[in-house]
């Protein structure tokens, strides 16, 4: 059986970054130190897919993202969109492959030219990437802002007229108006109150539906991504720790750290005696643990969890965790049965 | 009930004057603050939360326009209280940390330098040696490992729940017999969310402090508030006792946002988002401010709504609530 090819083929995905050094430093002879924000990560995303990315600040979500859409060259590893290998291509052809290739931003308050007006912000992907005219790129803004739930009246508009959930509808609107296949969507509602996250989720999940739309969702709110998702990936320290169909991973977590992060989250409706206590921090990603990354904080760590990684080993039903004791702990949350 | 509330809001109002016209950021907020209890006081941006405490503690000054027919503090009136009395009030009795622990703490100053500079203020500390003690202490009792060192920290080498840790400890300083905890837990990852809330209601238990958390997220007053009130433009649209209030919810818009919430255990329902947005604080409509947003809508929500009883110790300021 061949599985259909990929829109989006990661493997083997890392990326390092050169701390500098300081005056101190070279004094010292200090090592260059390097900080690896994605190690090793292979993950695919199908046409019309929603992959959920999930993970606490500087774990490398982001940079993974960035990674996807060769926003950022890899250190090692391949990206490939619809078959084609992106490190392969030169300027020109990668120009050519970007407008299938969008990104969301998390803050709409930076993310848009605050001297631009709508039309402008909007239109630019087609300036860039198009060569319509004037009246048809107008066409295709207003398209685009319909499919938001703007219109023609917000054109003249600027950024600074609209409240931040309009924001972002604009930030969506100009990820979609050259008619991608992928969009990687970061944080789009972290900064957002929860009444606009919720219109805000809302219609990515529609739009996704109606434009057949494949995503990498990024969030650090695990209910957010669990709700929009079919997949969901999470990642501790550059490295993908579990994998599987978002139902699977939210309702049987085969790692401690996807326990811990459900445990974290403040629902209203859980009775909070149930909680999994995760102590401390993320260990610095400049100087990860030996082992699994995780060890530390890590409640069932053995003698292996500090001397050998794990490998991110899955099942048969695709839902894969690196974890030497994967499944072996009780893998249901006892707070999500007791909630009717 | 009214003889256990250390603070006492009745009809405060604040405006400020706006380029459109006079903003109306609180209009008419009762609140009281029990011994010991910790309050939720839930609301989006702009509806008015951060500034209803900042106009009882008295840090809003002209042209902001402070109006209560009540403001006190364990019988003290607190409406028109000297520059004096208000500092050996602000910080010894009541405590109040800021929004953002990135910005709130001082970037030049270690942190020992801004827990010591609150007990040379307020405290009965007379030595360096005692206060840099204390100091120490303080940072232990929230949590943070080798206090000693940590005191010469600046605030850029520690991670944003550590930020948030100090802020506490600079609160907690004067053993102050109120904390109010403005947005404590925003900026932080979840796991840390998690262990800033229950340090707090540790530090409750142990000292004896009474708690108001301010929060655009229902998630964290369900689970660790006694009481929530819930505003919306500018006024409480519902307060209650926690567990009646997330499942008996009285008020639309309390409903409302418990819809807007995804839910782990309910994967398959959709979120049900609030139509439209919050009102325009200047031009105000008369009746139910939620009524141009809410579904069960009807014509005598145009009229101005009061505070209802719709049982004990909840009440919703919706005429269509009903006992429950």
């Amino acid at each position: 059986m061949t599985a259909p090819r990929p829109l989006v083929d990661l493997r083997g995905l890392s990326r390092h970054f050169d701390v500098r050094r300081g005056v101190a430093d070279l004094l010292s002879r200090r090592p260059a130190a390097q900080l690896r924000a994605v190690a090793d990560v292979d993950l695919t995303i199908a046409r019309g897919e929603c992959l959920g990315l999930i993970g606490e600040s500087g774990c490398g979500k982001s940079t993974l993202g960035r990674l996807a859409l060769r926003l950022r060259e890899p250190t090692s590893g391949s990206v490939c969109f619809d078959g084609i290998d992106l490190a392969s291509l030169d300027a020109r052809s990668l120009a050519a492959l970007r407008p299938r290739m969008q990104i969301v931003f998390q803050d709409p308050y930076a993310s848009l030219n605050p001297r631009r007006n709508v039309e402008q912000i909007v239109g630019l992907p087609l300036r860039l990437h198009t060569q319509l005219s004037a009246p048809a790129r107008r066409v295709r803004v207003i398209e685009a802002l319909t499919w938001v739930g703007l219109g023609a009246a917000h054109l003249h508009r600027y950024p600074h007229q609209f409240s931040g959930g309009q924001r972002q509808r604009i930030g969506i609107a100009r990820a979609l108006v050259l008619h991608p296949d992928f969009v990687v969507c970061d944080e789009p509602v972290s900064a957002l109150d929860v009444s606009v996250q919720a219109q805000i989720v809302e219609l990515l999940a529609g739009l996704r539906r109606k434009l057949g739309l494949a995503y990498l969702f990024i969030s650090h709110d695990i209910a957010v991504v669990a709700h929009v998702s079919d997949r969901i990936a999470v990642m501790y320290l550059g490295r993908i720790v579990e994998l599987g169909p978002a139902r699977a991973v939210v309702t049987a977590p085969r790692h401690p750290y996807t326990q811990a992060l459900l445990s974290a989250v403040l629902e209203v409706h859980a009775p909070r005696s149930t909680r999994m206590r995760l102590t401390g921090e993320p260990p610095s990603p400049l100087s990860p643990p030996t082992g699994c990354a995780f060890h530390p904080r890590c409640p069932h760590a053995q003698e292996i969890c500090r001397t050998t990684p794990p490998i991110l080993t899955g099942t048969a039903s695709g839902h894969a965790a690196a974890c030497h004791f994967a499944g072996s702990f009780t893998t249901t949350s006892a707070r999500l049965e007791t909630v009717p | 009930m009214s003889d256990t509330s250390i603070l006492r809001i009745r009809d405060l109002s604040v405006t400020f004057p706006g380029d459109a016209g006079v903003v109306h950021a609180v209009d008419g907020v009762d609140l009281d603050v029990r011994r010991g209890e910790c309050l939720g006081v839930v609301g989006e941006s702009g509806s008015g939360k951060t500034v209803t405490f900042l106009a009882t503690l008295g840090l809003l000054a002209p042209p902001a326009h402070v109006a209560a027919s009540c403001l006190s503090w364990q019988g003290t009136d607190l409406r028109g209280l000297s520059q004096a009395a208000w500092r050996a009030l602000r910080g010894r009795d009541i405590a109040l940390t800021m929004q953002d622990a990135l910005t709130a703490l001082n970037p030049a100053l270690t942190v020992g330098t801004q827990i010591i500079e609150v007990l040379a203020a307020h405290g009965d500390l007379p030595s360096t040696a005692a206060r840099r003690t204390r100091a120490a202490e303080l940072l232990r009792l929230v949590g943070i490992a080798d206090p000693v060192r940590q005191l010469g920290a600046y605030p850029h080498e520690l991670s944003g729940g550590m930020r948030q840790r100090v802020m506490i400890a600079v609160a907690l300083a004067c053993g102050p017999k109120l904390l109010i905890a403005d947005e404590p837990t925003t900026a932080l990852d979840v796991t840390v969310q998690a262990q800033v809330l229950e340090l707090l209601d540790s530090l409750r238990a142990e000292l004896e402090l009474s708690l108001v958390l301010i929060t655009h997220n229902l998630g964290v007053v369900g689970a660790h508030c006694n009481r929530i009130a819930v505003m919306y433009a500018g006024q409480v649209v519902e307060i209650g006792p926690t567990a009646r209030v997330i499942d008996r919810p009285a008020h639309p818009y309390t409903a409302a946002l418990l819809d807007c919430l995804p839910r782990l255990d309910r994967l398959d329902v959709t979120l049900r988002p609030i139509q439209g947005s919050i009102p325009n604080l200047t031009h105000l409509p008369p009746g139910c401010r939620f009524a141009a947003r809410c579904t069960s809508r009807v014509a005598a929500c145009d009229l101005p709504q009061s505070m209802r009883n719709v049982g004990v110790d909840h009440a919703a300021r919706c005429q269509l609530a009903r006992v429950a």
